[in-house]
């Protein structure tokens, strides 16, 4: 605590660069799980967006402090104010960058863990499949791994390219996001910054 | 004046972003979202997945060569098929009957319901062979083109290939075609006459040798259903049935026959219940898109002779346009009476990879998918698992494309019928005095070469006047500008050619041209439409109508008071039963990303009924219903920016609720026909619909699903039965 007194942040600032960039990037998320998500997390994405945007609001904000504690330790308190600016807006870029990653890694990781549980019961894959040897049916295609790796494959990499196309999107939406909130906060990073 | 410090310049400056943000929003995205029916607090989240589901799937679709002479093949229209005659089918090793196993040939099921049960005459016979043929799209000769609109290179049937801009024939594709034909027969049927058609699988032949590709069912099998008759669960073909009884498997096998019966009675044996207009389709489990896609399509219009009311003679009745001509063997032929079946296919281009999800069940080994086929140069392509639904880019009317039809200056009827996989068509008649131009031509490319051609200068000329949709015949003409159809509507509309809609007689050598004016690139959704945000550009010449000579002409036009139908009555206490109700939401499934698609997030299984989601009475009942009883059941859009064509069997609904408005009396402006009886419900994005009705006559099972025939075939369908 006797840290948290002595960082001297602005609370504000914290509180508003937490929350939009929780609020952008869950904006992201929601939108991404609506197009790739398991069908079992599936509800109204705007309650979903509100409801995970919250949860994840104390992270980025752990996130927020810790940049400012960073700065704190990384840029002497002669620097001119511009500068500590600077640095502590790259580095909660950076930092609530690595926890919009994370969620969006660990949301993808169970999308995936639900979805590879549905392809081992799907219907279609499961039941049997014939095609014609000769002129005769011949039951092919049931339960193969084939099916059902070709399937999991799919997903697999239907999540690695979102993973990838949201990265380089949470990377510029949380640059925006700090900058702008900063930029509303008039550049007030901590209490001690005038 | 007050000084402004650094500080507040800042933030003045991200005040100003922030209200230029907002400005952009105003200007842009709501408009976007309207437009797309998205503007809605869970519709941004749902075109923002559109986007991302954009990004994630690249998938490629070929560009089909371009027909260098459209409109000039004739319109094909079929001739009522001819039954047998008794002293043949009486003859057949297994002539057709209502005894214990006289249904198919595996002789393990009866007619639920004979003819004799309800003082109908014995059946007429029709026999239809299931079989493999060739199928030409187009006389004209084609010009191979890329996404750019640009020649390119054509392969021959070694998959050789030829220097661009070498002007080319189209190889036949190969079909699946009811008597080998596609369209299939049309069998003019009549209420009151049943009409028994021996389906016989032929598929195992294939006396040209032809190469069946890489699509339609895997073992051959089909399983044909008449959309949307009040049939028995055995003679509805339907996968729920067929997975437990009769064949115990997806389908009829090679070899194997079985008879539908269709009774060609209305629900509950109730006049209001009649329809007006049917088709029959395959609907073989997880293949009924690549059969119905590979041809297996027909027609069945239905007269209504009671009374001389709609028996296809102009003079009686309704006296809706029609020259009865009755044939000895008991068939009949209408003219002035036209059935206009729908179909958008893709060519393949021979350097599209063929590929998805079904190469790994080892469904068609010899194609050794993923891989080019430029050997298939010029022959319908097809994809099972569309990430984004499957759409073609030639448009087809009665399995020509692009025809020409020679109109007598008097007043039809036509029967429109959408039998595309996912297209949604929006017609208008217009006239164009430059013609159509191709779309390469004008300078478009990728998607927007769908349709291939466009008239620049088209202006609406004439009015469509509807009287019938799936449910039948309309209460009341309805007086349009345009119509949405649907993946498996129907709309029955009469076009006065005598005059156009100012009133200026028409005259011999005129031309009009069927339009659609939907622009829909993909099978998710419309992009655009007239109503939302309609794009003057996209104004596609579908089907040539040429006027021709006079002739007689005694159909009388119906004005908007002059009541045709009457509909089923609603309980005057249906409200009551909105807490009971039964709900189904559609939504996308899981596997693959976008390639599954479920119902209360279970995928169909055919063994068993599906169960409700929770209900306002707190209950999730079994999809069960006793016989003779009525219900309100409730489909919800689970949303994803996709619209969903949802079609329940064996009776014909009433919508009475949209989105929580009561619609029994009209209202929703993008859904007039609302007010009529109907087999398909029309869910646009996020919507929730509650229809009434009957399930009389019959038990057994039966199943409901998305008419999107990629969604239906994984998986988003669900089975229910009449106890």
């Amino acid at each position: 605590m006797n840290r948290l007194r002595a960082l001297e942040a602005s609370w504000l600032t914290v509180g508003c660069v937490a929350v939009a960039v929780a609020l952008a990037d869950g904006f992201w998320l929601t939108s991404l799980q609506g197009a790739v998500g398991a069908v079992e997390r599936l509800s109204p994405p705007f309650e979903r967006w509100l409801r995970d945007s919250l949860i994840m609001v104390p992270f980025f904000a752990v996130a927020v402090i810790a940049a400012l504690f960073l700065t704190r330790r990384w840029v002497a308190a002669d620097r001119r104010p511009g500068v500590r600016l600077l640095v502590a807006g790259l580095l909660m870029v950076a930092l609530t960058f690595v926890v919009g990653v994370v969620e969006v890694a660990v949301s993808a990781g169970y999308d995936y863990y639900l979805q590879t549980h549905h392809i081992m019961i799907a219907e279609h894959l499961l039941h049997p499949t014939y095609r014609i040897v000769g002129n005769t049916p011949v039951l092919v295609g049931s339960a193969t791994c084939d099916a059902i790796c070709q399937a999991k494959t799919a997903t697999w990499n239907v999540h690695v390219r979102a993973f990838w196309l949201s990265t380089a999107l949470i990377g510029v939406t949380n640059a925006v996001m700090v900058a702008w909130v900063l930029a509303l906060r008039g550049g007030r990073l901590m209490a001690r910054i005038h | 004046m007050t000084d402004i410090n650094r500080r507040q310049l800042i933030q003045l400056g991200a005040a100003a972003g922030a209200v230029a943000a907002v400005g952009a929003t105003t200007k842009v995205v709501i408009p976007e979202l309207q437009h797309k029916g998205l503007m809605s607090k869970d519709g941004v989240f749902d075109a923002a997945s559109i986007a991302w589901a954009d990004a994630l799937y690249t998938e490629v679709f070929p560009t089909s060569p371009l027909i260098l002479s459209p409109f000039s093949d004739a319109l094909p229209i079929p001739k009522a098929l001819r039954p047998e005659p008794k002293s043949t089918f009486s003859a057949w090793a297994s002539p057709p009957g209502g005894g214990v196993g006289q249904q198919n040939s595996l002789g393990n099921e009866r007619h639920q319901i004979w003819t004799s049960k309800l003082g109908y005459p014995d059946p007429i016979v029709y026999k239809i062979k299931l079989q493999v043929a060739g199928h030409s799209f187009t006389s004209s000769k084609v010009l191979p083109i890329d996404r750019a609109g640009q020649p390119t290179v054509s392969f021959d049937e070694q998959g050789n290939p030829l220097p661009a801009g070498t002007v080319r024939s189209l190889p036949k594709s190969t079909i699946y075609g009811f008597n080998g034909t596609f369209p299939g027969p049309r069998i003019n049927a009549e209420y009151g006459k049943p009409v028994l058609i021996r389906f016989i699988n032929e598929l195992d032949q294939n006396p040209e040798q032809l190469d069946r590709q890489d699509f339609g069912a895997p073992d051959w099998s089909f399983l044909t259903h008449l959309h949307n008759a009040h049939t028995a669960p055995e003679s509805d073909g339907n996968p729920h049935y067929t997975m437990q009884y009769g064949p115990r498997t997806h389908g009829y096998l090679p070899g194997m026959w079985c008879d539908n019966l269709y009774l060609n009675w209305p629900a509950g044996g109730d006049d209001r219940e009649k329809q007006s207009f049917f088709w029959f389709h395959d609907h073989r489990m997880d293949h009924t898109g690549a059969n119905v896609y590979k041809g297996m399509v027909g027609l069945y219009p239905i007269y209504d002779p009671k009374g001389s009311r709609d028996m296809g003679d102009e003079r009686v009745g309704l006296r809706f346009p029609g020259k009865r001509t009755n044939n000895a063997d008991g068939s009949f032929d209408v003219e002035y009476d036209i059935p206009l079946a729908f179909y958008d296919c893709a060519l393949d281009d021979g350097v599209t990879v063929h590929q998805d999800m079904h190469d790994g069940l080892g469904e068609y080994p010899d194609a050794n998918n993923p891989r080019t086929h430029p050997e298939w140069w010029g022959k319908t392509f097809f994809k099972h698992f569309p990430n984004h639904g499957f759409v073609g880019d030639i448009f087809t009317v009665n399995g020509t494309a692009y025809p020409v039809l020679e109109v007598k200056r008097r007043k039809y009827r036509l029967r429109f019928l959408d039998a595309s996989i996912a297209r949604i068509y929006e017609f208008m008649l217009m006239t164009s005095t430059q013609g159509p131009k191709s779309a390469a031509s004008l300078g478009y490319g990728g998607d927007e070469l769908q349709g291939q051609y466009r008239i620049p200068d088209g202006q609406q000329c004439m009015k469509f006047t509807e009287i019938a949709s799936d449910g039948g015949i309309l209460p009341f003409a309805v007086t349009r500008n345009s119509f949405e159809l649907w993946p498996a509507k129907r709309r029955e509309v009469i076009v006065d050619f005598t005059k156009y809609m100012d009133g200026t007689p028409t005259t011999k050598g005129d031309v009009i041209y069927l339009t659609n004016v939907m622009k829909m690139t993909d099978g998710r959704m419309w992009d655009s439409s007239t109503r939302s945000s309609p794009d003057p550009n996209y104004k596609v010449p579908v089907m040539k109508i040429v006027i021709g000579d006079n002739a007689p002409d005694y159909s009388v036009m119906p004005t908007a008071n002059r009541q045709l139908a009457s509909l089923p009555p609603l309980p005057s206490n249906w409200q009551g039963l909105l807490d009971n109700r039964l709900i189904f939401e559609v939504e996308r499934g899981s596997v693959g990303g976008e390639t599954e698609w479920l119902i209360n997030g279970r995928q169909f299984d055919p063994t068993v009924p599906a169960r409700s989601l929770k209900n306002p009475a707190g209950k999730t009942p079994l999809a069960q219903q006793k016989k003779g009883s009525f219900n309100l059941w409730e489909i919800r859009n689970g949303g994803g920016g996709w619209v969903h064509p949802f079609h329940l069997h064996m009776e014909e609904h009433r919508t009475v609720m949209r989105n929580g408005k009561v619609v029994t009396g009209g209202g929703d402006k993008a859904h007039p026909d609302d007010v009529s009886k109907e087999d398909l419900i029309a869910l646009d994005p996020s919507e929730s619909v509650i229809v009434y009705r009957g399930f009389r006559d019959f038990v057994g099972p039966y199943v409901a699903h998305c008419h999107n025939l990629a969604h239906e075939d994984h998986a988003m369908m669900f089975g229910w039965e009449i106890t």
